[in-house]
């Protein structure tokens, strides 16, 4: 297979360059490299000569027909890396063993692969430290870019995306915005294949990039650049195009019928330090906090739910709202489906009767995801009484844990993942929106759940099915779940989730296998004395999710 | 699957329960089908499934405090900066 690098440098970086080069050498299997805005004579002689004995060839854009011999091969390879970084050692070998390995899984080819980077630091008593990337998340790279600069791409897929050398004098997140939007397949590999001396690896983002990506593929949205991380912020805001991260806010088109599933039993509880009975005040705060009117309520309320309640629900909801009674031992799963079975939306908002609005908006927030027909089910951050993050997500650890559960909600997350909407393997039910076309597909909650894990069931189904799930942090609830609650493990329904999942368990596609399991802050797998504190913050020299 | 069932049809509510629960069951088949395919390429026999033990700490990397390295951290602690730099640059 024909590996080919291409690299932008300005005309006389010639230390950059060199750098570049040396990390070519001890990479085997590459068979050209394309200098772009640079001359070869940028490169010193010695090391313009060590790269024809190893048989790559050195050419710039300035040769017309170079650019035309990297995208000729349709099964050659492309990468991108910028001038001054290194491709690891073994890099082409993980790369071209991707693309033959999923070549092999199915019709539709892999056209782009990232991986994961070291980050060489000149201090000896500093560890290198790793960012290490979370599975495919297109979301995500909406928002910032989390592939950073070096990728490999398909030269056919290529062809079809631009011209070379303008897609390697473009930033970072322009380039893979481009390169991925149409993408058959997009494969991350879980090992560094890229090496820099950049300061810092935490995302950036370009607002133009990410203007022109959703023009181009029809997102109707709006932007505000999140500028809240102070580091990695230069000049100011208007001048510098350069920010942290971009929020993208998709508009609203429809305001289609929103059924929200509600089982209960009538339980009350203090909360904020007054008592009160919780499905009411659930209903309550979406009828009045929310914006979003275009909704009917079904409970499902147990047949010991007092009268008392159900009278006070019929009053605030009136003829929007529907109690079924449920007569059968407790199951989760059973109320849903039987709450799916009487409501008439187009959607169906799955909720617990221990939550409350946060965010007035946060249907539209959900309703605008939910409306990209790639997507399956959307949650929004849910946070406990006390304003720490109960839920952002799970991750497969390999036990299904609340990310960043306790941690404040203003954390930004290893490499500012909890300030951006993105891809997770599963979120919780406690408030989740998803269509009825997708529920009913997948055979809504399974009733082999009866208590813990139908929503990660769920969610593992939506993403079989081919649609995504996302979480985010522009739609906020409160979830009054004990704090100090330890789930018990039943061996019956670990065996029964791992029946089915076990190899998503044993590898979710968002985690990274290079951080330390059974912990609920990520944790690189180094020796490096890493404070916690450092690992929740900005500067966590992991990045995933 | 749609329309949705009319309100209080008992039939017509238990066969959208029992839609539901097939094609559940298929999802179920096709992720237990996927899950042996993928032991059987890493040569594992499927079987029930638990969760691997926690090994993270059994793993961790203590050497630092071994009796014999004792006195060499002792020398190299007591070294003047610059020189301890060129230390951890060799070693690195």
């Amino acid at each position: 297979m024909t590996f080919i690098v291409v690299t932008a440098a300005a005309p006389a970086d010639t230390r950059r360059l060199t750098r570049t080069a040396l990390s070519l050498l001890r990479s085997p299997g590459v068979s050209q490299w394309m200098i772009v805005g640079a001359s070869r004579a940028a490169l010193p002689a010695a090391v313009r000569n060590v790269l024809r004995l190893r048989g790559i060839t050195c050419t710039t854009d300035h040769d017309p027909s170079a650019a035309a011999d990297v995208v000729r091969n349709d099964d050659a390879w492309v990468c991108f890396l910028a001038a001054g970084d290194r491709l690891a050692a073994n890099a082409v070998q993980r790369i071209t063993a991707c693309a033959a390995g999923n070549r092999a899984d199915g019709p539709r080819a892999v056209d782009v692969i990232y991986g994961d980077t070291r980050h060489l630091v000149r201090h000896a008593d500093r560890l290198p430290t790793f960012q290490r990337r979370p599975g495919w998340s297109p979301e995500r790279l909406r928002h910032h870019d989390y592939i950073g600069a070096m990728i490999a791409v398909r030269a056919g897929h290529l062809r079809t995306v631009g011209d070379v050398a303008e897609l390697a004098r473009c930033d970072s997140h322009d380039r893979n915005l481009r390169l991925t939007e149409r993408a058959a397949r997009v494969a991350r590999i879980a090992h560094v294949l890229h090496e820099t001396h950049e300061r810092s690896l935490a995302p950036t983002a370009s607002r133009d990039a990410v203007v022109n990506h959703l023009a181009r593929i029809g997102i109707d949205a709006d932007l505000t650049r999140d500028v809240t991380r102070a580091v990695n912020v230069t000049g100011n805001d208007a001048a510098d195009d350069s920010c942290p991260a971009v929020t993208v806010r998709r508009r609203i088109t429809t305001r289609p019928l929103v059924s929200v599933l509600v089982p209960t039993r009538g339980s009350k509880a203090t909360i904020f330090g007054a008592s009160r009975t919780l499905v009411v005040e659930a209903v309550r705060s979406v009828l009045t906090t929310s914006t979003y009117r275009n909704v009917e309520f079904v409970v499902v309320a147990d047949s010991d739910t007092p009268t008392a309640v159900r009278d006070e629900l019929r009053t605030i909801g009136g003829d929007r709202l529907r109690i079924v009674d449920f007569d059968r031992p407790f199951n989760f799963a059973e109320k849903i489906n039987l709450a799916a079975a009487h409501a008439a939306g187009d959607m169906f908002l799955l909720l617990n009767d221990d939550t409350e609005v946060i965010s007035p908006d946060f249907l539209e927030t959900l309703v605008a995801l939910l409306s990209d027909t790639g997507v399956g089910l959307v949650g929004p951050t849910l946070l406990f009484e006390d304003g720490t993050i109960q839920s952002a997500g799970h991750v497969f650890s390999p036990e299904p844990t609340d990310l960043y559960r306790g941690a404040p909600a203003d954390s930004r997350g290893a490499h500012d993942m909890l300030r951006v909407t993105r891809e997770t393997s599963s979120i919780i039910a406690a408030c989740a929106l998803t269509s009825r076309e997708v529920f009913e597909s997948v055979g809504g909650l399974s009733v082999q759940f009866p208590g813990n894990w139908n929503d990660i069931d769920y969610c593992l189904k939506v993403w079989q099915s081919g649609r995504r799930v996302l979480v985010t942090p522009l739609a906020r609830m409160y979830h009054f779940e004990s704090k100090t609650r330890v789930p018990v493990l039943v061996e019956s329904e670990v065996a029964t989730l791992g029946h089915r999942w076990g190899h998503v368990l044993d590898d979710d596609p968002f985690f990274n296998p290079h951080l330390q399991r059974y912990v609920n802050v990520w944790k690189t797998d180094s020796t490096s004395p890493r404070s916690y504190s450092e690992a929740l913050g900005p500067t966590a020299p992991i990045a995933s999710k | 699957m749609n329309p949705p069932p009319p309100t209080n049809d008992d039939a017509a509510i238990a066969a959208y329960l029992a839609r539901l629960a097939a094609a559940d069951a298929a999802a179920g088949e096709r992720a237990t089908a996927t899950r042996h395919d993928v032991l059987r390429r890493r040569g594992e026999v499927p079987g029930p499934y638990a969760f691997p033990p926690d090994r993270s700490e059994i793993r961790r990397i203590d050497w630092v405090h071994r009796g014999w390295l004792r006195p060499l951290r002792f020398i190299f602690r007591h070294m003047p900066g610059s020189l301890r730099r060129l230390v951890k640059k060799a070693a690195t």
